[in-house]
């Protein structure tokens, strides 16, 4: 019998070889993607949900490979955990800029000097009346107040800053890893859309234990789940400009591939047969 | 000494007489800037004529080097290249056979434009008041604290 590779049956056993997936980036900057990316990992990041319960009937059924289902709880940790601070300008800077900027290009300077003035009367007007009103001075502490404020408001000509984003860490390693997590949750798709068994007796076992509607309701609970993962990924890869991994037509699935190896053992002709889940290596073209 | 609110009556006026000043005072209000805002002042007046110096094709090239000056001074000014580039609309635009005085609300929007442009970066005589004024009237609190009313 022809030998093999241990390390590339390694990578058949887990299903995927990720990391050797060279990563298309469209488009050529990525640095001014930045900030769209940490907006969108913000928007996506509770979407990025393990619930180690959603997989018990798969762990029960020894339908997962545990390899698969760890790294993809760990992918998903490591990018729920990145921290993306976006600073953008707050409503109040907004609305300072719009009303100076107003002030400046609306209006030209006589209109600029009967705005002011017109500003400053009105607030001796008001404070000046309720002062009367209520019989104590102590309201004209807004006319200068107000007289202070309208420097900021008008005078000073606020300006608007640009949206920062900030990474704590090396963004193509993060970029990597949203990237092996689609790829992941696409594996794990194929992996929970059915339970496969070769052993009356397990079976009996699972459907004594969750009923057949728990079954069922645990493998649309884990679907959901699983999509939901892929969606939010595929959003920050989108948004990075970053083809997503393609999941091979013939994918054969990890409790089905335990069956496959054992297959190529004792058949020598499963050789032919057996399926490239390695896939294709695409250009680099990282900035 | 008087009452507290004369004393704070007193702070916030001198807080609001500062912040008039530093609007005041922040302004560049360059030579070339005033030289910008008197030549956007001067064609906004254009009324149109056959003496040499009243030929729209003159006002506007005093306007094209005002604003090339301004541009050339220390100050980075918003909006000068899109003056620069009106002016040049406008000079493609003429030709002798149209009369001067057609020039003339072409030329008073061009000053306006300018006059826009640099006013920002000019004081503004109202700031000067405002900061007098309110200076005044933080002293007067004072006074007032001080003298115990």
């Amino acid at each position: 019998m022809k030998k093999k590779s241990l390390l590339k049956k390694l990578q058949e056993d887990n299903g995927h070889d990720y990391l050797g997936t060279a990563l298309v980036v469209r488009g050529s900057n990525l640095e001014n993607k930045l900030v769209k990316i940490g907006e969108t990992h913000n928007e996506v990041k509770a979407e990025l949900n393990y619930n180690k319960d959603t997989f018990a009937l798969y762990h029960d059924a020894s339908d997962i490979s545990d390899t698969i289902l760890d790294t993809y709880q760990e992918l998903i940790e490591e990018v729920r955990s990145s921290k993306w601070k976006v600073k953008k300008n707050s409503k109040a800077r907004k609305l300072l800029n719009r009303t100076s900027e107003w002030f400046y290009e609306g209006t030209d300077s006589e209109d600029r000097t009967l705005i002011g003035g017109l500003f400053n009367f009105a607030s001796f007007a008001v404070f000046g009346l309720t002062s009367l009103a209520v019989g104590t001075a102590l309201p004209l502490i807004g006319v200068p107040v107000v007289a202070a404020a309208g420097y900021g408001i008008f005078h000073h000509r606020t300006k608007l800053k640009e949206t920062t984003a900030k990474f704590k860490g090396d963004e193509i390693r993060y970029l990597k890893a949203v990237h092996a997590l689609n790829a992941y949750a696409q594996i794990m798709e194929k992996e929970v859309a059915d339970i496969e068994y070769d052993d009356e007796v397990i079976a009996d076992y699972l459907v004594d234990k969750y009923g057949n509607g728990g079954i069922q309701e645990a493998i649309d609970k884990a679907q959901r789940e699983v999509a939901q993962v892929r969606n939010a990924t595929e959003k920050i890869l989108t948004t990075a400009g970053i083809e997503p991994w393609e999941m091979p037509e013939d994918y054969v699935i990890s409790s089905l591939r335990k069956t496959s190896v054992l297959d190529e053992i004792l058949n020598p002709t499963y050789q032919a047969q057996c399926v490239d889940e390695k896939p294709t290596q695409e250009e680099v073209e990282l900035n | 000494m008087g009452s507290k609110f004369h004393l704070v009556m007193a702070g916030l006026w001198a807080t609001a007489s500062i912040f008039s000043g530093v609007s005041y005072g922040t302004k560049p209000h360059t030579p070339e800037l005033q030289m910008m805002k008197a030549t956007a002042e001067y064609i906004q007046e254009y009324k149109g004529g056959n003496t040499a110096e009243r030929n729209p094709m003159d006002a506007l090239k005093k306007a094209q080097e005002a604003i090339k000056i301004v541009g050339e001074g220390d100050v980075k000014v918003e909006g000068l290249s899109k003056l620069e580039k009106d002016t040049l609309s406008l000079a493609s635009s003429m030709d002798s056979k149209t009369p001067p005085q057609m020039y003339g609300p072409a030329l008073k929007q061009l000053g306006e434009k300018m006059e826009d442009v640099a006013d920002p970066y000019m004081r503004s005589n109202f700031s000067l008041v405002n900061a007098t004024l309110q200076g005044s009237l933080a002293l007067f609190n004072l006074g007032l604290y001080i003298k115990g009313d």
